[in-house]
């Protein structure tokens, strides 16, 4: 580390830090602001304000070069990011690219990152389900993992509490397996995707398609309105920044609601090297940052640290907190740190046809959001010879035919375009079961230009998931046969786990510290006045896109530490 | 505007062109920088043709007026893996300097099976195609495309949404 910046300790001494301004950090940062707190939130990347640095926001189609393509160099020199379906020509800068940040893939993981003021909130598609019960209850039901310290009941009412700030549009569709929020509006389905869940309710009974639950504002409240955020408008350009805020986004909403309170510093272009120990006083004081750009180093103190770094940084920076009492790494008494790291299963597809309809489509505007079917495999016992089981995207559309012949004949073709059948497509989200050996760890010699270790990612499938794709292939085939689908392709890609983006675990929750790194409050049971309420803190997956859940845990552990600090408990 | 000015207005403009560095056509030089394939004049004006043959100018503009030649251009030296810029190459290197009507091209290379011209013919008119609906010309006047388009309606009836002038 280069030479320790000794400006006055007072100056940068704060009553919390926050370690990154993705989807939770902004949560964190949002809370204690509005508590009163003096807030640091420190961001390696950097900034990006609202509206202003969105830079292709109101591009159209044919100013893009190469009209959103990748290009054959992007490609080459980025096969991890290029594999994400949202880094095109219209959102690469948001996108870590490969050679920026490298890691280790002890097995094929396709690490995909955003670095700068907001995060992957810019990038989400913006999916948002509810836990329910039966996800919280499963590793001690079935047997794999730990008991979550929690239940839905613990975290229902801070669902609510972000959904309302967020804007999350939804059906409320009484479905015990995904309950209900605090919805606005939901969005339509088309005629296809009504069909085929109309369908689906009388052959089945408990395989429900739904409308995705979505971040997106269908209608405005005052409380969204206060944010500056205005009604979706259906444009579906969000991965480049939405000048209305239509999608929940840190940059749109939790970030500059911080920073009105005046409780706000947000320092980007901080990357946070390792969290600082004290022996003596048996707490975190401060984290140490190097400065992205000049690699000068700083410390900065707070009496509570939330790291949000995003699931496997917010374990690489706790493996790289190392003091005497900590050797391993912060809070690692049980070794178990960067361990049962875990994600979700998408390798599979299924499409097909659908020949009726003919006379219906949709129209007006660009829907950003599609069907949802909910887990119904092992939902209230064992019903299968794997565990756990999947949900599944469901989407029907029409795209216009291809034009015939050439010259005039395909000029007036091109002109007056007709829509072709309806397509339809599922994509499998499955739950896997986090394992020992699913493990993250730091390079014992190479660093990065910060200085700081490389980070190991040894993560794989197991049989379970390899059970679950046969049968979620098996499953849908069935269920678009039953629908009159026709053409019906499956795919199994064997995409590598990690471009699913729901990476989780390594510094789980759970009852006992022998066997968890976090308690019930997401504090490190060793360590407690470090919070970690982003991805890393999950012990288990469930099949629900999980950003939602890192909002709520966020919201609610904030509520606890303010609490815990007025007691003089921390 | 009616549509003889709005076309007026784009060639005076030139707008949407953006890729081309330089839309003159100097002696002896393309009207397009390329960097891993290489054409010469006569190949561009045999691509130009054939883009128009493609589509071509009615009282609305062609292809090649909307510069969609030059696009196919940029996205096969950009875009395309090496092996099928060697195709596309080979193809159109057998094909220029015949007469640059589409059809007999095409049905030509089918009935012999030759594969790099048929291959040139596939992507040039994917890529032609490409050019000329995303134009700004096109998406501006003919098709409009919606940057802000507000409501969803997930079922409508089709005759609603294809009645396009
Ligand atoms: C294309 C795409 C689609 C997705 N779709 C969905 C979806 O539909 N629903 C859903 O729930 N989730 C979705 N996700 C995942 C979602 O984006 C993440 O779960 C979410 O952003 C995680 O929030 P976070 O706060 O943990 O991390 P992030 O939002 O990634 O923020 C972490 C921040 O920490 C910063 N940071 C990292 N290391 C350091 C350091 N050492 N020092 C300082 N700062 C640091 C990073 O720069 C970053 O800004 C999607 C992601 C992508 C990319
Ligand atoms: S779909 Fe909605 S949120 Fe997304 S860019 Fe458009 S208006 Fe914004």
């Amino acid at each position: 580390m280069g030479y320790l910046n000794t400006k006055g300790v007072d100056q940068n001494t704060f009553d919390v830090i926050v370690i990154g301004s993705g989807i939770s950090g902004g949560w964190a940062a949002k809370e204690f602001t509005e508590k009163g707190l003096n807030t640091l939130v420190l961001e390696r990347g950097r900034d990006v304000k609202h509206q202003k640095d969105y830079p292709t926001t109101n591009k159209m189609p044919w100013e893009f070069e190469h009209r959103g393509q990748l290009t054959r160099q992007l490609i080459e020199e980025n096969p991890v990011v290029s594999k994400c379906y949202a880094f095109r020509e219209d959102a690469l800068h948001f996108f870590v690219k490969d050679k920026e940040h490298p890691y280790v893939q002890d097995k094929p993981f396709d690490w995909i990152r955003g670095y700068q003021v907001g995060g992957k909130s810019l990038l989400w598609a913006r999916q948002t389900q509810r836990w329910s019960e039966y996800d919280f209850e499963g590793p001690a039901r079935d047997g794999f993992a730990v008991d979550w310290p929690i239940r839905y009941k613990d975290l229902a009412p801070w669902y609510s509490y972000v959904e309302k700030f967020a804007g999350i549009s939804g059906n409320k569709d009484g479905l015990d397996i995904l309950p209900d929020g605090e919805f606005l509006p939901p969005m339509e389905m088309n005629c296809v995707e009504d069909y085929f869940s109309k369908k689906m309710a009388s052959s089945y009974g408990n395989r429900p398609v739904i409308i995705g639950r979505a971040a997106h504002i269908t209608a405005p409240q005052q409380i969204h309105l206060d944010q500056g955020r205005a009604q979706c408008q259906n444009r579906n350009l969000c991965q480049r920044g939405c000048p209305f805020g239509g999608y929940f986004s840190s940059n749109s909403s939790t970030i500059p609601w911080a920073m009105k309170t005046g409780k706000l510093t947000l320092k980007p272009n901080s990357v946070v090297h390792s969290v600082i120990y004290d022996d003596a006083k048996q707490k975190a004081t401060g984290v140490r940052v190097i400065d992205a750009v000049s690699k000068q180093a700083t410390e900065y103190f707070a009496k509570v640290i939330f790291v949000n770094a995003a699931a496997l940084n917010t374990n690489l920076i706790l493996l790289n907190s190392t003091s005497s009492r900590f050797p391993n790494g912060l809070g690692n008494d049980n070794g178990l740190l960067g361990k049962y790291v875990a994600f979700h299963n998408y390798r599979a597809r299924v499409s097909a046809v659908h020949e009726g309809h003919l006379d219906k489509n949709s129209s007006g505007g660009r829907r950003p959001n599609s069907g949802y079917i909910p887990r119904f495999r092992n939902v209230k016992k064992q019903e299968t010879v794997f565990l756990r089981g999947y949900a599944a995207g469901f989407g029907a559309s029409r795209y216009n035919q291809g034009a015939e012949g050439w010259g005039e004949e395909l000029k007036k073709g091109l002109l007056n375009p007709k829509p072709g059948p309806w397509y339809v497509g599922s994509h499998m989200m499955g739950e896997t079961i986090p394992k020992e050996s699913g493990q993250v760890s730091l390079d014992a010699s190479n660093k990065d230009e910060w200085g700081i270790p490389l980070l190991h990612v040894n993560v794989d499938y197991d049989d379970n998931d390899e059970k679950m794709v046969k049968d979620y292939l098996e499953q849908l085939t069935e269920m678009f046969t039953v629908a009159g689908f026709k053409n019906i392709e499956t795919v199994d890609s064997k995409q590598a786990p990690g471009l699913d983006i729901h990476e989780m675990g390594g510094v789980r929750m759970g009852h006992d510290p022998k066997t968890s790194l976090l308690n019930k409050w997401n504090q490190l049971h060793h360590c407690k006045n470090v919070f970690v309420t982003d991805g890393a803190c999950m012990t288990s997956t469930a099949t629900q896109n999980p950003s939602l859940t890192y909002m709520a845990l966020t919201a609610r552990a904030a509520d606890y530490a303010f609490k815990a600090l007025k007691t003089g408990d921390l | 505007m009616d549509r003889r000015q709005v076309i007026r207005h784009f060639l005076v403009v030139g707008a949407g062109l953006a890729f081309m560095p330089s839309c003159v056509y100097k002696d002896g030089k393309v009207s397009i920088q390329l960097q891993s394939i290489q054409i010469n004049p006569d190949q561009e004006s045999f691509l130009k043709q054939l883009a128009d043959a493609i589509i071509p100018p009615t009282d609305t503009p062609g292809a090649a007026e909307l510069g969609s030649h030059l696009f196919a251009l940029k996205m096969v030296d950009d875009c395309f893996e090496k092996q099928e810029q060697d195709k596309f190459m080979t193809g159109l290197k057998k094909l220029q300097g015949k007469e640059p009507n589409p059809a007999a091209l095409m049905s030509a290379a089918e009935q012999e099976k030759d594969e790099e011209p048929l291959a040139f013919m596939k992507a040039f008119r994917r890529l032609v195609i490409q050019g000329y609906t995303q134009s700004e010309y096109v998406m501006t006047n003919l098709l409009p495309y919606q940057l802000v388009p507000g409501k969803y309606y997930g079922c409508v009836p089709v005759d609603s949404t294809t009645s396009k002038s």
